[in-house]
């Protein structure tokens, strides 16, 4: 706005405003306002009217209720996330508890094939674990016990490599020398012995590491679950608190209809 | 005591006791604006709890380019309008269906005469009631100012408007108050004696 205005010339209502609130103290808007209202009653007039509207604007208070928000976690997201993270460990743990099966009644063989470990049980248990891997897979999960395995089986093909029997040493022994034969049997059947208790120890070592990740697995998911139940109990106790509120309010409501309702009525 | 930034900065750092803080600080101004603009205290308060989720979700978007009490304001203005927004769609004449009759007819009060008001002298609903007649924009503004207490610069930055526009609104949204009042035999002697009475009974108060 310009300064060149002639202090006699009425200024837009609107910058009333800026005296009345009085914002912008020295700037040359005010002085020009406060030199027009010296000399236009009118305006003047305006101004207190403003004021007075001010005045009773001060007696409208907001309602002093109950507010305490507290932001414990964010749950409106919740069903959709809730799980997201729990997914790899449901998938371990279905994978964990297919391994621990497995080990109750482990038979691993070798052969032409290469390496397999079997439970024992029968095909449909067989489809399930290896299901569960497969699905494990299928994830992008990268399971600790499939580099076990991994290792476990090249041990084992190199113990088997090393290993001094063969089955067409044990299947052709030579005639010529029944006691060398004997030998070779008894070196070939300690060999074999050695072997097995070699592979026994590879398993053992096996077994006790899936017993640990078992354990861990299990300890994380347990963890898991307590967090969610915590936070749980806290959302539950929060929506009751509000629930009861509620319920304080639509009672106060509900005496003041009844006490409108009987006041009416009792007018003859 | 932390600054409001101080707290930001914790809580974006995952701190949530230092959020709660800026929850305590700010949960009254913030429930106060809601009310005024929408009129309805339940209401404000499901906007004021939604104004601080939003505000809880998003405080990696917030840079510090603005205070974090005008954030605040922003958001729960914008929450304010899609409110009155979706009330103006709603059709008056016709009652949502499970609505409880009796439920309904407490929730609206007992319904007081402007007369019964002035008898009993209560400025505050009668002021309350006049705000009805102003428009969205002038009501945001007058309660910006009036009682949040904002200067006419942050009310322009928070409602996206030039600086002679907020104080035309401030303007005319109070000659508009000051009609209403007039209508209901409340004048200036009337404020200025009940303002006086207010205030003696304040100090008696304090004493």
């Amino acid at each position: 706005m310009s300064t060149n205005v002639n202090v006699f010339e009425c200024p837009d209502k609107a910058s009333l405003v800026t005296l009345l609130y009085a914002e912008g103290s020295e700037t040359d808007e005010r002085r020009r306002l406060e030199g027009h209202l010296l000399v236009c009653e009118a305006c003047a007039a305006e101004l207190n009217g403003l004021r007075s509207v001010r005045g009773a604007l001060a007696h409208w208070t907001a309602p002093n209720v109950p507010l305490g928000f507290r932001v414990v976690r964010e749950f409106a997201a919740k069903p959709a996330r809730r799980w997201r993270g729990a997914a790899p460990l449901a998938a371990a743990a279905v994978l964990v508890l297919a391994a621990a099966a497995a080990l109750a009644n482990l038979e691993v063989r070798v052969d032409a094939d290469g390496l397999t470990v079997k439970t024992g049980w029968s095909d449909s248990r067989e489809d399930t674990a290896q299901s569960a891997s497969a699905r494990a897979s299928e994830e992008g999960g990268t399971a600790p016990w499939r580099a076990d395995l991994a290792t476990f089986k090249e041990e084992l093909r190199r113990e088997l490599a090393a290993g001094p029997v063969s089955a067409t040493s044990r299947s052709a022994p030579s005639a010529s020398a029944r006691s060398t034969v004997n030998d070779e049997q008894a070196a070939a059947d300690r060999a074999s012995a050695d072997l097995l208790r070699r592979v026994r120890v590879l398993i053992d070592r096996s077994e006790t590491r899936q017993q640990e990740q078992l354990a861990a697995q299990i300890s994380d998911l347990a963890t898991q679950f307590q967090i969610q139940r915590r936070e749980d109990l806290v959302y539950i106790t929060q929506s009751l608190g509000r629930l009861e509120s509620r319920q304080g309010v639509d009672q106060r409501m509900l005496n003041n209809f009844v006490r409108v309702v009987s006041a009416h009525q009792s007018v003859p | 005591m932390a600054s409001d930034e101080e707290l930001v900065a914790r809580s974006a750092g995952g701190d949530l006791e230092s959020f709660n803080q800026l929850v305590l600080r700010w949960e009254r101004p913030i429930y106060a604006l809601a009310y005024r603009v929408i009129g309805r205290e339940e209401d404000a308060r499901d906007v004021c709890q939604e104004t601080f989720l939003r505000a809880f979700r998003s405080l990696s978007a917030f840079r510090g380019q603005a205070k974090f009490s005008s954030w605040l304001y922003r958001i729960a203005l914008n929450l304010c309008r899609d409110w009155i927004r979706r009330q103006k769609r709603t059709p008056l004449v016709q009652a949502p269906e499970g609505v409880d009759i009796v439920e309904l007819a407490g929730e609206q009060g007992p319904v007081e005469s402007v007369d019964e008001l002035v008898a009993r002298r209560d400025l505050g609903a009668i002021v309350a009631r006049a705000m009805v007649a102003l428009t969205d924009d002038q009501r945001s503004a007058i309660v910006l100012k009036e009682y949040q207490g904002l200067t006419f610069q942050e009310i322009s930055d928070l409602l996206g408007c030039p600086l002679s526009t907020v104080k035309t609104r401030l303007y005319q949204g109070l000659a508009v108050l000051r009609r209403e009042l007039e209508r209901q035999g409340i004048d200036a002697e009337m404020i200025a004696r009940e303002l006086g009475r207010r205030e003696a009974a304040h100090r008696h108060m304090l004493q």
